[in-house]
């Protein structure tokens, strides 16, 4: 936002009248709220809640007791934008949502190109990338990919299974390619799931039984 | 600090001479305040307070602090008591000291000068409040000599006598008047400078000196040798703080009680004084000077002599401020400060003459502002997505202290055309470039369109009246009439113009109910012939209720929450269903006796603008009915 204290008297044209620069902050604090609340909830759509971590110094992470991660530093997401003093002057009400949308939209595009970007490095790294051209049919595909992933199990004991995030074109044709899943290869997938799942339960009961017991 | 020894000497009782009765209350004074830390820093361990002693317990305690460990870096000893030359000689009088045998009896000054001189402290600050003290002076010989002084690493020796060799030190209320300046420099209350972080006794001896030779009756005296060496007698209390000009308005106050009224109350006034350029809120300021205030009512001319000096310290800091209208503010609150004694010919005069100034600086900044638009035309654009809201405020401010400045010339019989010019080319400048923010934004908005209003229809600026209002009017029942509170939080603003944008404001504390402002743009239609357009539109604000504060009495018209008057309230579609209507249920009330206290309540309102000069606009004969230029009420 424009300070005009910040400019000496000779770079800034404007004449300060009954400044009231406490509520101007408290005003552009409202703005960054605002925008805060709606990345939180595009972010949302990505991760669960109870998977993000704040960190209150330093700028990256270390999961020291696990295999190197790819990529744990910070990335930097930001947007610039431009107010006409005109459409100020002209007490145009529809600037606010006109400003903030597409900031808005700047920054999620930039973090979902962050998540992928991490996701999609992770999968490189230990092999999981499914080929749809050499897989040959999106069925085939489908079970390729079950067999790569890992199911997990949420908090509650529950078996969470994957989501799918998929481009546009892929977006439409999905029901018709769910619906065109040969019989045998859909027996098939829901082997491998069958499998996975009780792979992923196995797991959760292993890292469990890590946790000392009391002794009887 | 290390090695600064503190005697402090005071004596009532005397076997042989007439008691005192105040000097040991100024010895443990002193004394009490020279060994805080943050103020003289002695120390405790070779510091003595001695209450009416004897002559040997005197020469006893010499010999302890002055020779009693390492030497001394720093010196000070008081004394109150009687004191008398005899002989060519300076004499100290102790409880058992004969008057006619001093030399025998008393602490003789020549011999105190020969201990200093042996134990040799670095600096050393004598300060006497006693009858003939000037009369130190005599015996200076016993230290200035060539073997004493000159030397490399010499003592400093600073001497402070309250009263001339041939005069009496005079006690008021029980302390005497050279260790009540003495002390009142040791605090701060009379301001020395704020440029190093100790203070000499020659600076404090000078003030003290000043101070009381302009009241008469003793004449101090101050002597400072100091060849070598920063002196401190103690640490200044205005090191850094910047607060110069406001300490000014302690000095020189002729009566003791006013004296001790301000000096009691001024210390509440540092705070915005030093935040001034960039942190202003009237109500604090006020909330701080009323009580300094209310003990001088009954003297209206020292009342007016203290608002004037605090308005004109507080003055020059508000020109440091980026903001023009700082400056005006601060004058105008300083002005408002006056209203509760208005009631007094020579306070309401005064009054006047604050204004007639206020008007003078506000014609300077609305110049500026013009002058500013025509360099730059968005010049009035000075925040963020935040002017959305606060632009259509600052527009109607400018409008509405403008309109200020002319209702003061016209009220003070003074040439209204330089102001009339003025609203003129503010409003050809708003039209040209700011005319989308003539936005019913705010029911803060009320007061100043109301002054503007009745200015301009009073100098038959009809089309500016007619546009202004129109614009205003329009966009008040785009919104349903639910323009923002006054007391809007800046937190609430930003869900305020989203909900506006989306016509979803519901009635809430957010939105003004009753509101203030839509009755001055209804009251206000008829001086610019729009009470048709407007009846035609009121149905649109079907429900809306209007409101208008009419007060008893102004002298409070700047208070907080003002006590008396009547809240006129009226619900559009069912008390009121036109403009004539709404001025024919128009309620009765006073308007200001005198120019000063109408033109007070004007500001009154400019600053606080959650009451609106009504009295300005008072009703019309409907039988006249019609747009004759506003008459001046009151």
């Amino acid at each position: 936002m424009p300070d005009p204290a910040k400019n000496s008297d000779k770079d800034d044209p404007r004449i300060i009248c009954f400044d009231n620069r406490e509520d101007d902050k408290i005003f552009d604090g409202s703005v960054t709220r605002l925008m805060q609340r709606m990345q939180e909830r595009w972010r949302d759509k990505f991760i669960n809640e109870e998977n993000i971590l704040r960190m209150n110094h330093g700028s990256t992470w270390v999961h020291s007791a696990r295999d190197p991660e790819p990529d744990t530093s910070m990335h930097t997401i930001s947007a610039e934008w431009t107010i006409p003093f005109k459409e100020i002057a002209n007490n145009d009400l529809s600037l606010i949502s006109r400003t903030i949308l597409p900031i808005n939209e700047s920054m999620e595009a930039q973090f979902a190109q962050n998540i992928y970007g991490v996701v999609g490095a992770a999968a490189e790294k230990v092999g999981n990338v499914v080929d749809a051209k050499a897989s040959g049919s999106f069925a085939h595909s489908m079970l390729e990919m079950f067999r790569k992933i890992e199911i997990g199990v949420d908090r509650d004991g529950n078996i969470s299974m994957p989501q799918m995030h998929v481009g546009p074109d892929l977006y439409k044709r999905l029901p018709e390619e769910l619906a065109n899943v040969p019989p045998e290869l859909e027996a098939e997938i829901e082997r491998v799931k069958a499998e996975k799942i009780e792979a992923a339960l196995r797991r959760e009961a292993e890292r469990k039984a890590k946790f000392k017991k009391p002794a009887e | 600090m290390s090695g600064r020894a503190l005697l402090a000497i005071g004596c009532n009782s005397y076997s042989y001479m007439t008691p005192l009765h105040g000097a040991e209350a100024d010895a443990t004074k002193i004394h009490a305040s020279l060994m805080r830390p943050e103020v003289g820093d002695y120390d405790a361990a070779r510091s003595r307070l001695l209450l009416s002693p004897n002559l040997a317990q005197v020469r006893e305690t010499l010999l302890e602090v002055l020779f009693g460990s390492e030497r001394l870096d720093t010196l000070t000893i008081t004394f109150a008591g009687h004191g008398a030359v005899s002989g060519g000689s300076y004499y100290m009088a102790t409880c058992d000291s004969r008057g006619e045998a001093l030399s025998a009896t008393a602490l003789s000054l020549a011999d105190l000068f020969r201990m200093i001189a042996e134990a040799a402290p670095k600096q050393t600050y004598l300060v006497i409040d006693a009858c003939e003290s000037g009369g130190l002076i005599s015996d200076l010989n016993v230290i200035l000599k060539s073997e004493v002084m000159g030397q490399l690493g010499t003592p400093g020796v600073t001497l402070l006598a309250t009263a001339a060799a041939n005069e009496a030190a005079l006690e008021v209320a029980g302390q005497g008047i050279g260790t009540t300046a003495l002390l009142d420099c040791i605090r701060g209350d009379i301001f020395l400078q704020d440029s190093t972080p100790a203070l000499d006794l020659v600076e404090i001896g000078r003030a003290v000196s000043e101070r009381i030779s302009a009241n008469g009756g003793q004449t101090p005296v101050v002597w400072g040798l100091n060849l070598y060496g920063p002196s401190s007698f103690c640490k200044n209390p205005h090191a850094g703080t910047g607060d110069t000009p406001l300490r000014s308005v302690l000095v020189g106050w002729p009566d003791p009680a006013s004296g001790a009224a301000i000096r009691s109350g001024l210390p509440d006034l540092w705070e915005p004084y030093v935040t001034l350029s960039s942190k202003w809120s009237p109500r604090d300021f006020l909330d701080r000077i009323a009580p300094i205030l209310t003990p001088l009512e009954s003297d209206p001319a020292i009342l007016l002599n203290f608002v004037g000096r605090v308005a004109d310290t507080f003055a020059e800091q508000a020109r440091n401020s980026r903001d023009r209208f700082r400056e005006i503010e601060v004058e105008a609150a300083c002005t408002i400060a006056l209203l509760p004694f208005s009631g007094t010919h020579i306070v309401a005069e005064q009054l006047t003459e604050r204004c007639r100034r206020i008007a003078e600086l506000t014609e300077a900044a609305i110049s500026d502002v013009i002058e500013s638009i025509d360099a730059y035309e968005f010049a009035l654009v000075t925040g963020g997505l935040g002017d959305l809201y606060a632009l259509p405020i600052r527009i109607s401010k400018l409008l509405g202290w403008t309109g200020f400045a002319l209702h003061a010339r016209a009220r003070m019989g003074q040439d209204i055309e330089p102001a009339a010019k003025l609203l003129a080319d503010l409003f050809a400048r708003i039209d040209r470039t700011y005319a989308l923010s003539l936005v019913a934004m705010s029911d803060a908005q009320a007061p100043y369109l109301l002054t503007a209003g009745t200015a301009a229809a009073s100098v038959g600026l009809s089309a500016e009246g007619e546009q202004l209002l129109g614009h205003m009017f329009a966009s008040l029942v785009d919104c349903g009439g639910r323009v923002a509170s006054v007391a809007l939080p800046a937190t609430d603003i930003l869900s305020y113009l989203l909900k506006r944008n989306n016509h979803d404001l519901k009635p809430s504390a957010m939105v003004a109910q009753p509101t203030e402002l839509a009755t001055v743009l209804l009251r206000l239609s008829r001086l610019f012939e729009l009470t048709s357009e407007f009846d035609t539109s009121l149905e649109a604000l079907d429900h809306l209720a209007l409101n208008a504060y009419l007060p008893d009495d102004y002298r409070e018209f700047g208070a907080e929450h003002i006590s008396n008057g009547k809240n006129a309230v009226f619900n559009i579609g069912h008390d009121i269903w036109s403009v004539a209507e709404l001025e024919a249920a128009w309620p009765d009330f006073p308007a200001p006796g005198h120019p000063g206290t109408a033109l007070a309540a004007i500001l009154a309102s400019l600053i606080f603008p959650d009451r609106s000069p009504w009295f300005l606009l008072p009703v019309p004969s409907l039988i006249e009915g019609a747009n004759q230029p506003v008459p001046y009420a009151g």
